[in-house]
Order: C-alpha cells, then structure tokens, then sequence
C-alpha cells in the first residue's frame, strides 16, 4: 500500500498512546530506570517514557521474543495425564511504541527463524498482535552501523507506523501497512494533514564497512587465526547475544515438580561454554575463539545464505554492552581487509 | 604512564615475559584489555582512573597461560585477586609478574606472593563509597530492602557477565551450569534471578576483592557490588579476615573449627 | 494459538528391558491410539522424549514404521533426563515430541547390498533401519552387519542378535574389543574399524551405513575408502546436541546446517563440507 505520511503533534502522540493503554492494550516503550538506562517495558501512562534515547540496553525482541516463555504446562500423576496450552490471555494485544528502524527491522529474522517450516505458536501469536509505532532516529553514536548493514535511521522495515521527530518537536508519521492503517483510522482526529516538506531531524551514520567486502572475505575465513586473535579478551558472557536483536538461540526448561508444572522457552547463546557440549563431554566449540566465529559466521555468513537476511541489524548494543570492550565494527573492519 | 610503558617493553624484550596483559584504549574511546606480545605495540597501554575491568579474570584462562610469562598491569583489586587466586591454586604465581604505582607515581614490579601482600598492606585500606550505601539500605525496613532488591533483579537477563568479569568465577562448570540436581533455575525468572545473585554472593564470600568488575561488567548497572560488598564486611567481622591481606590455607566459610561461635543456633 | 509444536504426545511405557549396564529400551504406547494411527515416520528419524519435570532429550526412534503399533527407543543413563528415563517403570507416562530429522533414503538404496556398521549404544539408530530393510528384505541384495561394543556384556539387542545370527539372509558379524570377550564368546575380538577391515565387504553396488562413537567412526571411514566405497555412499548419523529439534534454538547448527533438520543422517559427501564441530 502506498505510504501516507501525517502531522502528529507530540501532544496527541501522548493520547494516542494513552488512549492505547486505556483501551487495555499493553503498551511496549521505551524507560529509562533509576540507573540512567533505557529498556523497553510495559508503561502505565506516556509520561512514564522516554523516546529520546541513542539505543537501550536489551532490544525490543523481547515483544516477541520474552526472556522466558511458558510452552504448556502439565499434570502427570496416576489419575491424571494431561497438557494445557496457555491461555490466549497471554499473549495480549500489544503496541511496542518507540523502537528504533534496527529493533523493527529485526522482526523479519526473528519471523523467519520462528516460522520457517515449523511455526513457533507462542511467537506467532504474539507478532500477530504486536503492531509497531517505530521511531526513527534523530541522533546516533559510534557504535551504531545501521547503514553498513543495509539499513538507514529512517528505515520503515518493520514499522506499521514510523514516527519522525521534526525540529519543532512534533512527528512526521507515516503510515506503513494495514496494521499500521487501523490504528490511524481509529484515531483520525489526532493526526493533521502533512504538506510534505516537514524537516525531519534524521540521525547521519557514517558508513564503517562495505557488507560485499565483508561477504566477500568471511566466507574463505573459516580456517584463519583471526577468529582466536579477536576473541582473546572474550569474557564468554551472553551480554551480545541478549542484548542482539536478531540473536534466537534458546534453551527449553521444565520449571516445577515431576507431577506439574511448565515447560518454558528461555533465552540462551552460543557464547556459553556448556552450549553445545554433549553429555559425554565432548564440546565441538571447547575454546572462545570457535564460539566467536560462530557468533559472527552465523550473523553474516550462514544465516544470510540460509534465509537471505543478515542477522545483524547494526544496533550496536552488543559492543555497548561487552564487558571486555569488544568492538564488533572494529571486528568486522579487521575481516574485511584481511 | 610512560613508565609503564617502558617497564613491559623492556620485560618483552629481554624475554622476562611473553605476554603483557593491560589496558588500552578501545576504538569506541573506552578502555578495554589489551594483550600485547610485541615490544613496540607496548605504547597501546594507559593506565588511569578509566580502567575498570580486572584483569586479574585473564589470569586463569587457558589461551592466557599458554602464552608463558605473563606481566599484568594490576590495580590493588587485582593484586587482592591475584592472592585469592593464588591461595586458592588457580596460578602459578612464578609465571606471574605484576606492574602497578606506588604512591611516589613510580612503577612496581611485585614478582611473588610475599611481595604483592607487602605492597597491599603499604598502601592501606581505601575508603569505600559502598559502604555509605550499604548503611543507606541497612536503614530501610525488611520489606523496603526486599522490594528494593526485587526491582534490581527483576532487570536481570541471567546474561553472567557479572560472573565472566569476576577473577574469582573460575569454575569450569558452574553451580548454575549443573543439571543433576538443577541447583539454580536456568531461566530469568523472578526466583531464578534471585538464586543466581544470592547465591554467586555467597560463593564469594571471603574471597571478593571489592574490584567492581561485576557491577561495571551488568548491562543493566544493577548494583551487585553491594551484596558482595556486604558479605565481604560480614567475613571480616565475624572472622577477621579480607582477602589480599594474606595467604590463608583456610577458606572462612568451608572450615570448621571447634572454636567456631554456635550461639545463633536455637 | 495455532498448533503448539513444542507439545508432545503422552505415551504409556508398555515394557522395559534391560539391555546393557545402564541401557534400556522402552517400548511405549500412545495415549491416544488416534494420534498413534496419524503418527508417521520413517528410519533415521529422531524424536525428543520428555520427562515432565526433568526435562527432554534426544534419541532416535529405534524401531522402524514397518512395525507401526509401538514406537522403541533405547537410551543409556548418562545426563539429567536419562537418568530420571531410567527411574520409571512400566505403566509411567513419558511425552514424545516428533518425528524429527531426515530419513535414510531407503527406497533409493532398493537393488543395492548393504552394509551396516554399528558401535555399542550406536545401534539403535541402525535397528530402525536394518529392520526396516529386513522387513521388505526383498528389496535389497546382500546384507551385511558389523557390530561391536566393549564387552560382550555392552552388546545390546542381544536377543536380535540371535535372530539375525539364525538369519540366512543376513551375514552379521558381533566383535568385542579385546578383553571384553567371555570364556564362551563365538564372535571376533577386536575394534570394529580392524573387523570391517578384516572381513572386506565389497564395494560393489553397496551402500554403507555406519553409526557409532566418534573414534570409531574416525577409523571406520579410511578402512571404507580402501575398500572402495565413494563418499555419497556411505551414511551416518549425526549425535549432537539438541534441543528443539526442529531448527530453531541454535544448539546443533553446524556452518549453514541444523543437524536436527538437514541432519541427522548425512553422507560422508556431506560432512566433508560441514565445519568440524559436530
């Protein structure tokens, strides 16, 4: 459909948003806590959040994508067998409000993982309601690398409907797809009619690499040295995969007694020592340097030629995040003129 | 810091050391390690109020200690660390020389255990901020302090980067990475979250050097150092004891002794 | 919500046999004899066997879709949800989630003599075929199995072993590592690389199926290729960690591959182009 763009003022933004929350809809947006860092969480009343931000500390996936997600939960006992899907009630309606072109662009990798020949229900239902108020950015810092990755500040991928700051403190909005359309049509009112030239305040990122070049030579570094040389200061934390937007690992636990409980998803990463170790022992990635390159060859190298996504959208929250002061462009810099 | 800088090339040319582990500045401006093995790479480091990662965490890494000698550029946490780590025979302390300041801004090369408890004891005890802080939430009601932790847990991811920075989570297989039985719940649920934290605290207990690195390494700046912090306190309390101060062959809360208080027991 | 994949079927275990220290096999039931009539899978594929509360775990369906009215597995104690597995007893209820994995592509091996190669607990991936192929025996030429465990004592499906010995149709050779033979052992004595070695199957029109420890997987593929056999012809099935099953958690990708789902079995061909980390 074709792109509609709007005027909302940064008044009627709180009631569109307060008008979301009062509907019962769960509202996603951006907090900043006690300690100065911003997450993404469920807000009460738009004054609660903060959209001026360069990036939070974990992304938005959990939306999507929750740290811990309950699959079913069971009884087993001599009278009774049985399994309980969860109630629909848990997967509410939800608006994520605030999240940078990266996070939304994310969703299209996280989609594909989850959907792609056997359909992840619990995703499923909660990307089916999940409707998405982007928000492009207006500043950005060294670590973001959106645009070598194929993406821009600007990016409407993943958005149904982006918001644009303007220097008078207002918002462009466009209107993205279908999702994106219902909404407007139900708040009409607090939209007015775009002349088209609206300045826009749109964050520059400079380019930090050339993603043919990287494809280019990631593909023959399989067997290098510079997958041990780049991980000697690895701590083997999941700070990067938690953090990523397009990271999906998981582990499946049980949480309860032999006789009920539930059987939850939870987040995992590939950057943990026990990852793939088999129960005899043996560990097919034993040291940091083979579970780096996992890290980055999945990212840009596998995952790309499987589903034709990269799986890194250029956040930059995993070197912010990196207790060691990794650098994943500096990283990616180095592989390129290798 | 130029003398630093003298000092570990000089240490790599003359081979008295493979490997210097230090401080560098990152390409994002922030400090980070930095492994050199090269006399000329040496003027990468810096050393200042900037660096806060322990660096004493790489000491027990394999791809580390593979490289030989080692001279680290250590802080006085790192020393504590590097006696705990010591103590506790996670080093071979002849492989180990550690570069630091003493208070005339000369540098100083601690080459064994002895020395590097020397030194410690020297610069004396600094005060802690944590403790203002401590007493601040000592202050507060039972229930005040509960839910004071339970909003600093509830953003935890369970992403251990706390315990990745920590010198002293050397475990090969952590207590949460066992499965039989599950001791610590593995997703970052409420209770699970809490079992983690309470449970890392404890196991410092008595060891912890007060570096920080923990609280610098979460994501989410919760403010874990003040539970270690607190017990570090506790231990010295009841049994006199702060890690760095000596080599003690007894770990506080593993040994028995007849001697030991029972009077909480009812 | 649409189909919950990660549901499994709850199965009822009708018996249990002890079939070497610490390995058993269960032969379980479907709750529901509906969702046993729609359930359908095929030889190589794997399903994941949960024990409510302790968690899930992977192995293969050892017994084969030729013989639809119960499903076997077969599965030593080693980690967390074995050994709760190994706790229960008939009449339990296990959960089955499945079935996962490609297939051996039995029908493209039709006209062909087969050699099947097998190490101690690696045999149940291979009963589900080599009954699979014995159940449409005219299908196939010469059949050969080679299986050996550490003592005679590790053998498992002992009782098979006697029937397929009784087999005119099946030349089955059982080996033991030295030391591990009885007074009255009849079989050979010594690893499986050095029997198959020994014994020299012809390459001729034959596919070879291998399956065991990574050693001794890692000494059977030279003997192969001095005996002639091309890399496409011969298969194996992969063993690592798994979670899902079904491509999605991460956990047994290899390079561009889930072993889950592009896996487990692979040719030699195959694996050659995969990352060694597996």
């Amino acid at each position: 459909m074709n792109t509609e763009s709007y005027i909302l003022s940064e008044q009627n933004l709180a009631k569109l948003i307060n008008g979301f929350i009062e509907a019962g809809k769960t509202v996603f947006a951006p907090f900043k806590d006690k300690a100065g860092k911003i997450n993404f969480k469920k807000i009460n009343d738009f004054t609660e959040c903060d959209i001026h931000y360069i990036q939070s500390v974990f992304s938005a996936k959990a939306a999507v994508f929750p740290p811990v997600e309950k699959l079913f939960e069971y009884r087993n006992n001599k009278f009774v067998q049985e399994i309980k899907d969860p109630l629909p009630s848990y997967f509410p309606e939800t608006i994520l409000f605030g999240a940078h072109p990266c996070d939304a662009s994310a969703f299209a990798v996280l989609e594909t993982v989850f959907t792609n020949d056997y359909t992840d229900a619990q995703f499923s239902e909660r990307k089916n309601k999940l409707t998405v108020l982007g928000l492009s950015c207006s500043t950005g810092d060294e670590h973001c690398f959106c645009t070598s990755v194929g993406s821009d500040p600007s990016s409407a991928k993943g958005s149904d409907i982006l918001l644009s700051l303007l220097k008078n403190g207002n918002f462009v909005a466009d209107i993205i797809t279908e999702k994106g359309k219902i909404i407007f049509d139900k708040s009409k009112d607090l939209f007015e009619q775009s002349n088209g030239n609206e300045e826009k305040i749109t964050a520059i990122i400079p380019d930090k690499f050339k993603i043919d070049e990287l494809d280019q030579k990631i593909k023959n570094s399989f067997e290098k040295n510079i997958w041990q040389a780049q991980s000697m200061s690895c701590l083997g934390c999941g700070a990067c995969a938690y953090v990523c937007p397009t990271c999906s690992c998981y582990d499946i636990q049980d949480l309860g007694t032999v006789y009920n409980g539930s059987r939850v998803r939870c987040w995992d990463t590939c950057g943990l020592s026990q990852f793939t170790v088999h129960t005899s022992g043996h560990n097919p990635r034993e040291n940091q340097g083979q579970r780096w390159r996992q890290r980055i060859m999945h990212k840009f190298n596998y995952q790309p030629e499987k589903i034709k996504l990269l799986g890194c959208v250029g956040c930059g929250r995993c070197s912010r995040a990196c207790p060691a002061g990794i650098s994943i462009i500096e990283n990616l810099q180095k592989i390129t003129k290798e | 810091m130029n003398k630093i800088i003298e000092v570990a090339g000089e240490m790599l040319t003359n081979g008295e050391v493979q490997l210097v582990v230090g401080y560098e500045k990152g390409s994002n401006g922030n400090e980070r390690p930095a492994f050199i093995d090269a006399p000329e790479a040496c003027n990468k480091l810096i050393f200042d109020g900037s660096c806060k990662i322990n660096l004493a965490v790489y000491l027990t890494k394999k791809h580390i200690k593979q490289k030989g000698k080692i001279a680290v550029i250590a802080q006085k946490a790192t020393l504590a660390s590097i006696v705990t780590l010591y103590t506790e025979n996670q080093i071979a302390i002849e492989n180990i020389v550690a570069l630091t300041f003493d208070a005339n801004s000369n540098v100083v090369k601690l080459r064994n255990i002895d020395e590097i408890i020397e030194f410690l004891k020297a610069a004396g005890k600094s005060s802690d901020e944590l403790d203002d802080k401590i007493e601040e939430i000592e202050k507060m009601s039972t229930e005040e302090r509960w839910n004071f932790w339970q909003e600093q847990f509830s953003k935890c991811f369970k992403c251990y980067a706390c315990r990745a920075a920590c010198p002293l989570c050397y475990c090969e297989r952590c207590t949460v990475d066992q499965n039989q039985p599950q001791w610590v719940q593995v997703p970052a649920t409420k209770t699970g979250n809490l079992e983690w934290h309470i449970m890392r605290a404890m196991h410092l207990a008595g060891r912890c050097s007060n570096c920080n690195a923990c609280s610098n390494a979460c994501p989410q700046g919760i403010p874990l150092n003040l539970l270690t912090r607190k017990l570090s306190q506790e231990i010295f309390k009841e049994f006199k004891y702060e890690p760095g101060t000596a080599v003690h062959q007894t770990y506080a809360l593993s040994d028995f002794n007849i001697k030991d208080k029972e009077n909480f027991i009812k | 919500m649409c189909t919950n994949i990660y549901k499994p079927y709850l199965m009822k275990i009708a018996d249990i046999i002890d079939e070497a220290p610490e390995v058993k096999t269960f032969r379980l039931q479907f709750n529901d004899d509906q969702e046993r009539q729609k359930f359908i899978f095929k030889s190589g594929q794997f399903a994941e066997y949960s024990v409510f509360g302790e968690g899930e775990c992977t192995f293969c369906i050892a017994s084969s879709p030729t013989r639809p009215d119960f499903i076997e597995c077969t599965f030593r104690k080693a980690g967390k949800v074995t050994t709760a597995l190994s706790n229960l007893e008939i009449g339990d209820t296990i959960g089955l989630r499945g079935p996962y994995g490609n297939i051996f592509p039995v029908d493209e091996w039709k006209g062909e003599n087969l050699l099947f190669i097998a190490g101690g607990i690696a045999l149940p991936p291979m009963r589900c075929v080599i009954w699979n192929c014995l159940d449409k025996r005219e299908d196939y030429k010469n059949i050969t199995i080679i299986y050996g465990a550490r003592s005679v004592n590790d053998l498992v499906y002992k009782h098979e072993l006697k029937e397929w010995q009784r087999h005119e149709d099946i030349h089955l050779i059982t080996t033991v590592d030295p030391g591990g033979e009885t007074p009255d052992w009849k079989g050979e004595i010594g690893f499986v690389p050095s029997v198959l070695e020994k014994v020299a199957p012809s390459s001729e029109n034959t596919v070879a199926i291998v399956c065991g420890p990574p050693i001794m997987i890692k000494y059977s593929f030279p003997v192969l290729e001095k005996l002639g056999f091309k890399d496409e012809v011969i298969y194996t099935t992969l063993e690592n960690r798994m979670k899902c099953g079904i491509g999605k958690c991460g956990r047994c990708n290899v390079g561009k591959v889930f072993v889950c789902k592009d896996g487990p079995v692979f040719t030699l061909k195959q694996l050659k182009e995969l990352p060694s980390e597996y």
